[in-house]
């Protein structure tokens, strides 16, 4: 489930005018990761946690989720094993 | 600069703060200095205005919100919980002001009260279950909350005086209690998980206050109820009154800071490259 259309346009555009950007050349996870902190508190950990998930599903990648990592940390694992798979 | 400033939440949690607090001190005003005779005109108007209020923000806010993801569901939820709130205050207003007979309790509008405990319920065990916190923080405040909850119920049981109350009246009077305690319990631990939040702390701090403000008035009501205060329950409406003035300025915030304003953000966007 998502936050919904509303809310989350609403929250790419508050990131925006905190000075992260979102546009695909531009983006940095940790600066959106740390934005979205600031935005949301601990919901940021959840939402970076669907992120990660949404991920791996989506691009169909077959990843071990430490339980333990941050959510920060599962977004990038999930980026590392998309990069192997693509080489 | 001035569209700017609307979306700055430090600027507009300190408006909001003054706001509540000039609205919840001139209506506490107007019920207790209105006078025996006038208190259950002055009371009852103004809770009912402050639940309106309330309900036409959420309204706002659903409608704006739409009914897709979770926000879109739990705001629904929630203002049909507060449309079943408000028609239980008219109900209860109508018993008071329009028949002029004493409010039988338990009474038709307790039904539509209690049956807007399950809407929003569903509100925060949905948005809990989404932003789920640690389960320490679940443990410690199911347990203090049950503790609160138990408490109540043993005070209100030991106030009770035979032939005051009937044995329905006093279940019903607990179940408020307890399903105040079940609205609380998430509320909070939300407030935990979203406190550092600039966007999520106003709301979650708001909504938990009204919540606790309520239970509060509950716990009182049915206290005072139980020893054959009647008189006196009018003591409670003040606290009514903010709890629905509080949840209004809730979603003046979710309405504010959570919903995309496309014309508001042109705007700002125009300023900015003027």
């Amino acid at each position: 489930m998502t936050l919904g259309e509303p809310t989350m346009q609403s929250l790419v555009w508050h990131l925006s005018n905190a000075g992260v950007q979102t546009t695909p050349d531009a983006f940095d996870l940790r600066k959106f990761y740390e934005g979205l902190q600031d935005m949301m508190g601990g919901g940021a950990d959840i939402v970076m946690d669907i992120v990660a998930r949404s991920m791996a599903l989506e691009l169909k990648l077959n990843v071990d989720f430490d339980s333990h990592a941050s959510a920060l940390d599962k977004v990038l694992k999930v980026l590392e094993v998309a990069q192997k798979v693509a080489h | 600069m001035q569209e700017r400033s609307a979306f700055n939440p430090a600027l507009v949690r300190e408006k909001l703060l003054v706001t509540i607090a000039v609205a919840v001190i001139v209506t506490t005003l107007f019920i207790v200095f209105s006078g025996d005779d006038l208190r259950p005109l002055f009371s009852n108007w103004t809770i009912n205005i402050s639940a309106g209020t309330a309900l036409a923000m959420a309204l706002v806010a659903s409608l704006r919100q739409g009914t897709g993801g979770l926000y879109g569901r739990t705001t629904v939820a929630f203002t049909a919980g507060l449309a079943l709130w408000f028609a239980a205050e008219l109900l209860w207003t109508y018993y008071e002001l329009g028949t002029g007979i004493e409010v039988p309790y338990p009474s038709p509008a307790d039904a539509l009260w209690m049956a807007g405990y399950g809407p929003m319920a569903y509100h925060l065990l949905k948005t809990y279950r989404f932003f789920a916190a640690s389960r320490k923080a679940l443990a410690a405040t199911v347990a203090v909350t049950s503790a609160f909850v138990v408490y109540t119920c043993m005070v209100i049981i030991g106030a009770s005086s035979p032939g005051v109350e009937g044995p329905i009246a006093l279940v019903l009077s607990l179940a408020y209690v307890v399903l105040d305690g079940i609205l609380l319990a998430p509320s909070i631990l939300l407030l935990a998980n979203f406190r550092k939040g600039k966007l999520t702390s106003t709301p979650w701090a708001l909504l938990s206050a009204s919540l606790a403000m309520a239970a509060v008035a509950d716990a009182g009501f049915a206290y005072y109820t139980a020893a054959g205060l009647d008189g006196l329950i009018w003591h409670w409406d003040p606290l009514y009154n903010a709890s629905y003035i509080i949840m209004a300025a809730t979603f003046f915030w979710h309405n504010r800071f959570f919903i995309f304003d496309k014309s508001r953000a042109k705007k700002i966007w125009q300023q900015d490259n003027r």
